[in-house]
């Protein structure tokens, strides 16, 4: 195949369409460009992190279910850089908070761990789909601004042969395909952004369930392990889990 | 939105802006350009507009019947008693009324009539082209052939042998027996070209040649001169070119005041038909063509 760069009008080439174009279109087209690039870091990263949250999702509840002392485990994975691992310390951490004085709330214990709970859970949720809503902006609005870009760009055309008094195809069709390319350029930018848009809205729904299940789990472990025993000796007694 | 950008989504940035330059690069270069390996060259194609369709039919007539047998000509000299069957005037239009000399391309017969057909249709004429040549020699002596045939294109042939044959009082015996075969013979049938040529193709043909003289004709300036019309007869052979020098015919609107510019109008008609030959006319109308007599005024 003989490469060579297509610079005439009578070609598909973007680069041709791009540099015929008025600039009010070359905005249009550079903007969903930009938007496009955008879309797709967004995919990218967003594809490595929710599968390495699932995968650490993954290696983590299997190491919790194993063990069988949680203050040896929190040591072991409490810091680790994982939302699962996040919500296991921010409920650890509540746990100390609540069981650490003289006398211990059973009831106002469990809610203040549930609540911490969620509250880890939900921002872990935040952090994933920070840039999903990115990916929504672009999905719904990118038609509409290469379609404003093709409506610039026909009207221009039309002026054009307004001007020219000539109507013959030629006069208007390199106007018209440039203002279609804009069109073009916008349902390029949207699509992905549409499809990784639920995609990555499902995915994040997931690990939002998972990550709600790993936290009822630990809230009933504590819950039950506040139940064991009177609670003021707790602390000699939950020196284990402590 | 934060637009604080860890490690990781630079990477993906990166990625991203990769792909898309990879992407685009792609179609620049045409990658996707559909090659066209026909190259179709639309090739111009001739055509012709027909306006309407003549009143007369132009088409060769096929005849039906077997072809008439060639006759015995009559080679000797004809009584004169034999009327010619119809000397009607032609009724063409296009016929010129000035008595031209005998042509050197036309049959011999037409001299004697009261109008010279200078269309010489060869189709109402039964002999074949054998026996024609053959009465060449005596063109002279037969001052009113019988063979002289209406032009009417209907008519059949039939009447004019027989009428040929009652005038063959000579003693010369050849070809006598061609007629007597006892089956019709095959072939040699006289088709005519065409039936008659339209008024619609003369005009068109007119106009053609007045189209290829207009390039080689200068009028004479000078005062009065736009009164000048030369007519000038033209000979042309089936290719074209100029079966004898053209001539002067006839020239109008001679005054005092362009007496002097009248020599040089003719000689200038002369010199356009003699530079526009050969003149690119159809084949299949040579009949119609093969004497035009085009008039050069002003603006021909």
């Amino acid at each position: 195949m003989d490469l060579f760069l297509n610079t005439d009008a009578a070609t598909m080439s973007p680069m041709a369409l791009f540099m015929q174009a008025d600039w009010v279109v070359k905005a249009v087209m550079l903007g969903l460009l930009l938007a496009s690039i955008w879309t797709w870091a967004i995919i990218v990263s967003l594809l490595g992190r929710i599968g390495k949250v699932r995968k650490a999702a993954d290696k983590f509840e299997t190491d919790y279910r194993r063990t069988a002392d949680i203050d040896a485990f929190y040591r072991g994975h409490g810091d680790e850089d994982h939302p699962i691992a996040r919500v296991f310390a921010a409920g650890v951490t509540e746990w100390r908070r609540s069981t650490g004085g003289r006398t211990v709330d059973r009831e106002g214990t469990r809610e203040r761990l549930a609540t911490t709970m969620g509250a880890a859970v939900a921002l872990e949720i935040d952090r994933l789909s920070d840039r999903l809503n990115m990916l929504a902006t672009v999905g719904s609005v990118a038609p509409f601004v290469g379609l404003f870009g093709t409506v610039w760009g026909i009207m221009r055309s039309f002026t054009a042969i307004a001007s020219e008094q000539n109507t013959s195809l030629a006069v208007v069709a390199p106007g018209i395909a440039e203002a279609l390319f804009a069109t073009a350029i916008g349902l390029f930018a949207a699509i992905p952004a549409v499809i990784a848009y639920n995609r990555f809205s499902h995915g994040i729904n997931k690990v939002e369930a998972r990550l709600n299940r790993f936290a009822d789990g630990f809230h009933a472990t504590l819950s039950r392990q506040l139940d064991d025993g009177p609670v003021a000796p707790a602390q000699q007694q939950r020196g284990t889990l402590l | 939105m934060a637009v604080a950008i860890d490690r990781r989504e630079g990477t993906a940035l990166g990625v991203a802006v990769v792909g898309h330059i990879v992407l685009f690069g792609l179609l620049s270069v045409g990658f996707l350009a559909t090659p066209n390996p026909l190259k179709l060259e639309p090739t111009p194609i001739e055509i012709s507009l027909t306006d309407e369709a003549s009143l007369q039919s132009e088409a060769p007539q096929i005849q039906k019947e077997a072809p008439a047998e060639k006759l015995a000509e009559e080679p000797g000299p004809v009584e004169p008693e034999t009327p010619p069957p119809a000397p009607q005037p032609d009724p063409q239009p296009v016929a010129r009324p000035e008595p031209t000399p005998p042509q050197p391309v036309a049959q011999p017969e037409p001299r004697p009539q009261p109008k010279p057909v200078p269309k010489a249709q060869p189709q109402p004429k039964p002999p074949a082209p054998k026996a024609q040549s053959k009465a060449q020699p005596q063109p002279k002596a037969a001052p009113a052939q019988p063979k002289a045939q209406p032009k009417t294109a209907s008519q059949s042939k039939s009447p004019a042998p027989s009428t040929n044959r009652v005038a063959r009082p000579t003693g010369r015996l050849t070809g006598i027996v061609d007629g007597l075969t006892d089956q019709p013979s095959k072939g040699k049938a006289t088709t005519p070209p065409a039936t008659a040529i339209g008024a619609q193709v003369k005009s068109a043909l007119a106009a053609e040649v007045i189209r290829q003289l207009r390039p080689h004709w200068k009028a004479p300036t000078g005062a009065d001169v736009e009164l000048l019309r030369t007519q000038v007869e033209i000979r042309l052979n089936k290719d074209g070119t100029l079966a004898a020098p053209p001539r002067v015919i006839g020239q109008t609107g001679v005054t005092d005041s362009n007496r002097p510019q009248a020599d040089l109008h003719k000689e200038r008609a002369i010199s356009a038909a003699k530079l526009a030959a050969p003149f690119k006319l159809p084949a299949e109308y040579y009949e119609a063509w093969k004497l035009i007599t085009p008039t050069f005024d002003r603006r021909l």
